[in-house]
């Protein structure tokens, strides 16, 4: 999903060329908010959201800033939102004491993030169990960050427990 | 099916375990039923032991193996200290079934036994697994080569008809197999997980009733669910793995807490079996709770991704005399219906 958001001048038919753009290099247009309400200086903030093929996001998103700017429209956000998938995993040995920030550091260099962490703990000495919830764009297979978490476990003596 | 009137098909069996006497007890009670709905008569004239063998030339009476139980040695068939690997060329038999316990390590004498059949002319059934997760594509050839069918239904989930779904699946294509194939792993964290009970516990619990034995390493540690998954995946998707390709990883390590902080997530730790993307493994996954691989207790479940009709998914007992008993007659009555019909 993409947002942009603009400040638009108000006359009839800015809207309708801010949006050729979009449409001309292959955009689907999701929603579109222009609220009068939020005018200043005779400008109007708009906020779309598109979807662009992922073929087309390197070529054509560029191409969609430059016409708009050389349409003299002020950009204020042009962002890529990438969707996201969740997965689950069980680690279980010294979880903590084997550095768990150091854990969720090297995951976050795959490109994941550690969203939540639920444990079960005994005594400090003892070994325990940690439930990790990973989020990870959905470009980014989930196969390479189990394979880097497989090699923390294996250098940490963690047992290591997929989803299925 | 339509078969010549009357055919007599002879068989020889190996092995008078538990599988084998199911299958002697089976085939009395079905025996009727054959020859008036199909028009065959199966006859039995070997049934070989460790120590010696039963042989009648014109079949062996069943009725008598079956009441004679432990004394079939006393039998008037008996011939002490005749073994099979010397005697099966020389029989004159359609159909070898093989039933002698698993050799983990060799897949001996059942793989001698089975190549004995082979050569000389006799289709081979068999629920021996080691034969077919170490070698094969070499039986599959020699089969081929010598024109002779070879099926083993029975030694993958017992009685759910997984390996015929090779040719009831032709027109798909199978691109994985996920499963559960050992009934003791399954039990023990089935148990862990509605109990609350530790690994050891769970584990003496299922060696109480009879579902793990006593020396439960080939289960547990994944051996058995592996050796299952390189038929299937050879057999199905028509790999040539053996079972030096499974990363296994078994379950003797899981603690409570594993299984406790899973199902506070609505998911179960299970022992899975998986073939997907050239790779065997056999490892502890966490499942969910909804998922078609949930099940409990002893059973077994077997899940083949298709590539045009999503998932298909078996699911029974994979183990036990009977049941293992039933595969063999099926595979008997698929060979006769190849062999026999017109």
């Amino acid at each position: 999903m993409i947002i942009l958001e603009a400040l638009l001048k108000d006359q009839p038919g800015s809207l309708i060329e801010f949006l050729k753009p979009i449409s001309e290099n292959g955009g689907n247009i999701f929603g579109i908010i222009h609220d009068h309400n939020k005018k200043k200086n005779n400008l109007i903030p708009v906020h779309v959201t598109f979807e662009l093929h992922e073929e087309l996001l390197k070529t054509n998103l560029p191409k969609i800033r430059e016409a708009l700017e050389e349409k003299g429209i002020k950009i204020s956000k042009l962002t890529q939102e990438l969707a996201q998938q969740e997965m689950k995993v069980i680690l279980w040995g010294h979880v903590f004491e084997s550095d768990i920030v150091n854990t969720v550091k090297r995951i976050a260099e795959k490109g994941a993030r550690v969203s939540e962490i639920r444990a079960k703990l005994l005594e400090v000495k003892d070994e325990s169990s940690a439930l990790l919830t990973i989020e990870l764009p959905v470009s980014i297979d989930k196969e390479t960050i189990l394979d880097t978490i497989q090699q923390i476990c294996k250098e940490k003596n963690l047992l290591l427990f997929k989803s299925e | 099916m339509v078969l010549l009137a009357s055919k007599i098909i002879k068989t020889i069996l190996i092995g008078k375990g538990n599988v084998g006497e199911s299958f002697i007890n089976l085939l009395y009670e079905k025996n009727n039923y054959l020859n008036q709905k199909l028009g065959i008569e199966i006859k039995v004239i070997a049934i070989f032991e460790i120590d010696g063998a039963l042989i009648d030339d014109d079949g062996i009476n069943l009725k008598e193996i079956i009441e004679s139980k432990e004394n079939f040695r006393e039998l008037k068939y008996w011939n002490k200290g005749v073994l099979a690997k010397d005697k099966i060329k020389e029989l004159n038999a359609d159909i070898l079934i093989e039933t002698t316990p698993t050799n983990v390590k060799t897949g001996e004498p059942a793989i001698t036994h089975i190549k004995e059949a082979l050569k000389s002319n006799k289709d081979v059934i068999s629920s021996n697994k080691a034969p077919f997760y170490l070698k094969y594509h070499e039986l599959e050839k020699l089969a081929k080569d010598n024109n002779r069918l070879m099926r083993f239904e029975a030694t993958v989930g017992s009685a759910i008809p997984c390996l015929a779904m090779e040719e009831l699946l032709n027109g798909n294509i199978i691109e994985g197999i996920y499963a559960i194939l050992n009934g003791t792993s399954n039990y023990i964290l089935s148990r862990m997980t509605s109990e609350g009970i530790s690994f050891e516990f769970a584990l003496k619990e299922a060696q109480e009733l009879g579902y793990a034995e006593a020396d439960p390493t080939l289960d547990i540690e994944g051996y058995d669910a592996a050796g299952k998954l390189v038929i299937l995946a050879n057999k199905l998707m028509g790999w040539n793995k053996t079972i030096d390709d499974v990363e296994i990883q078994g379950i003797s390590k899981i603690k409570n807490q594993v299984v406790e902080l899973a199902k506070s997530e609505d998911v179960l730790v299970k022992h899975l079996a998986i073939a997907e993307s050239d790779k065997l493994i056999v490892e502890p996954r966490l499942v969910k709770k909804d998922s078609p691989l949930a099940i409990n207790g002893t059973l077994n479940v077997v899940q083949i991704k298709t590539r045009y009709a999503g998932d298909i998914i078996l699911t029974g007992r994979g183990a036990g005399g009977n049941e293992a008993a039933s595969a063999i007659i099926n595979d008997l009555l698929y060979i006769v219906s190849r062999r026999f019909s017109n």
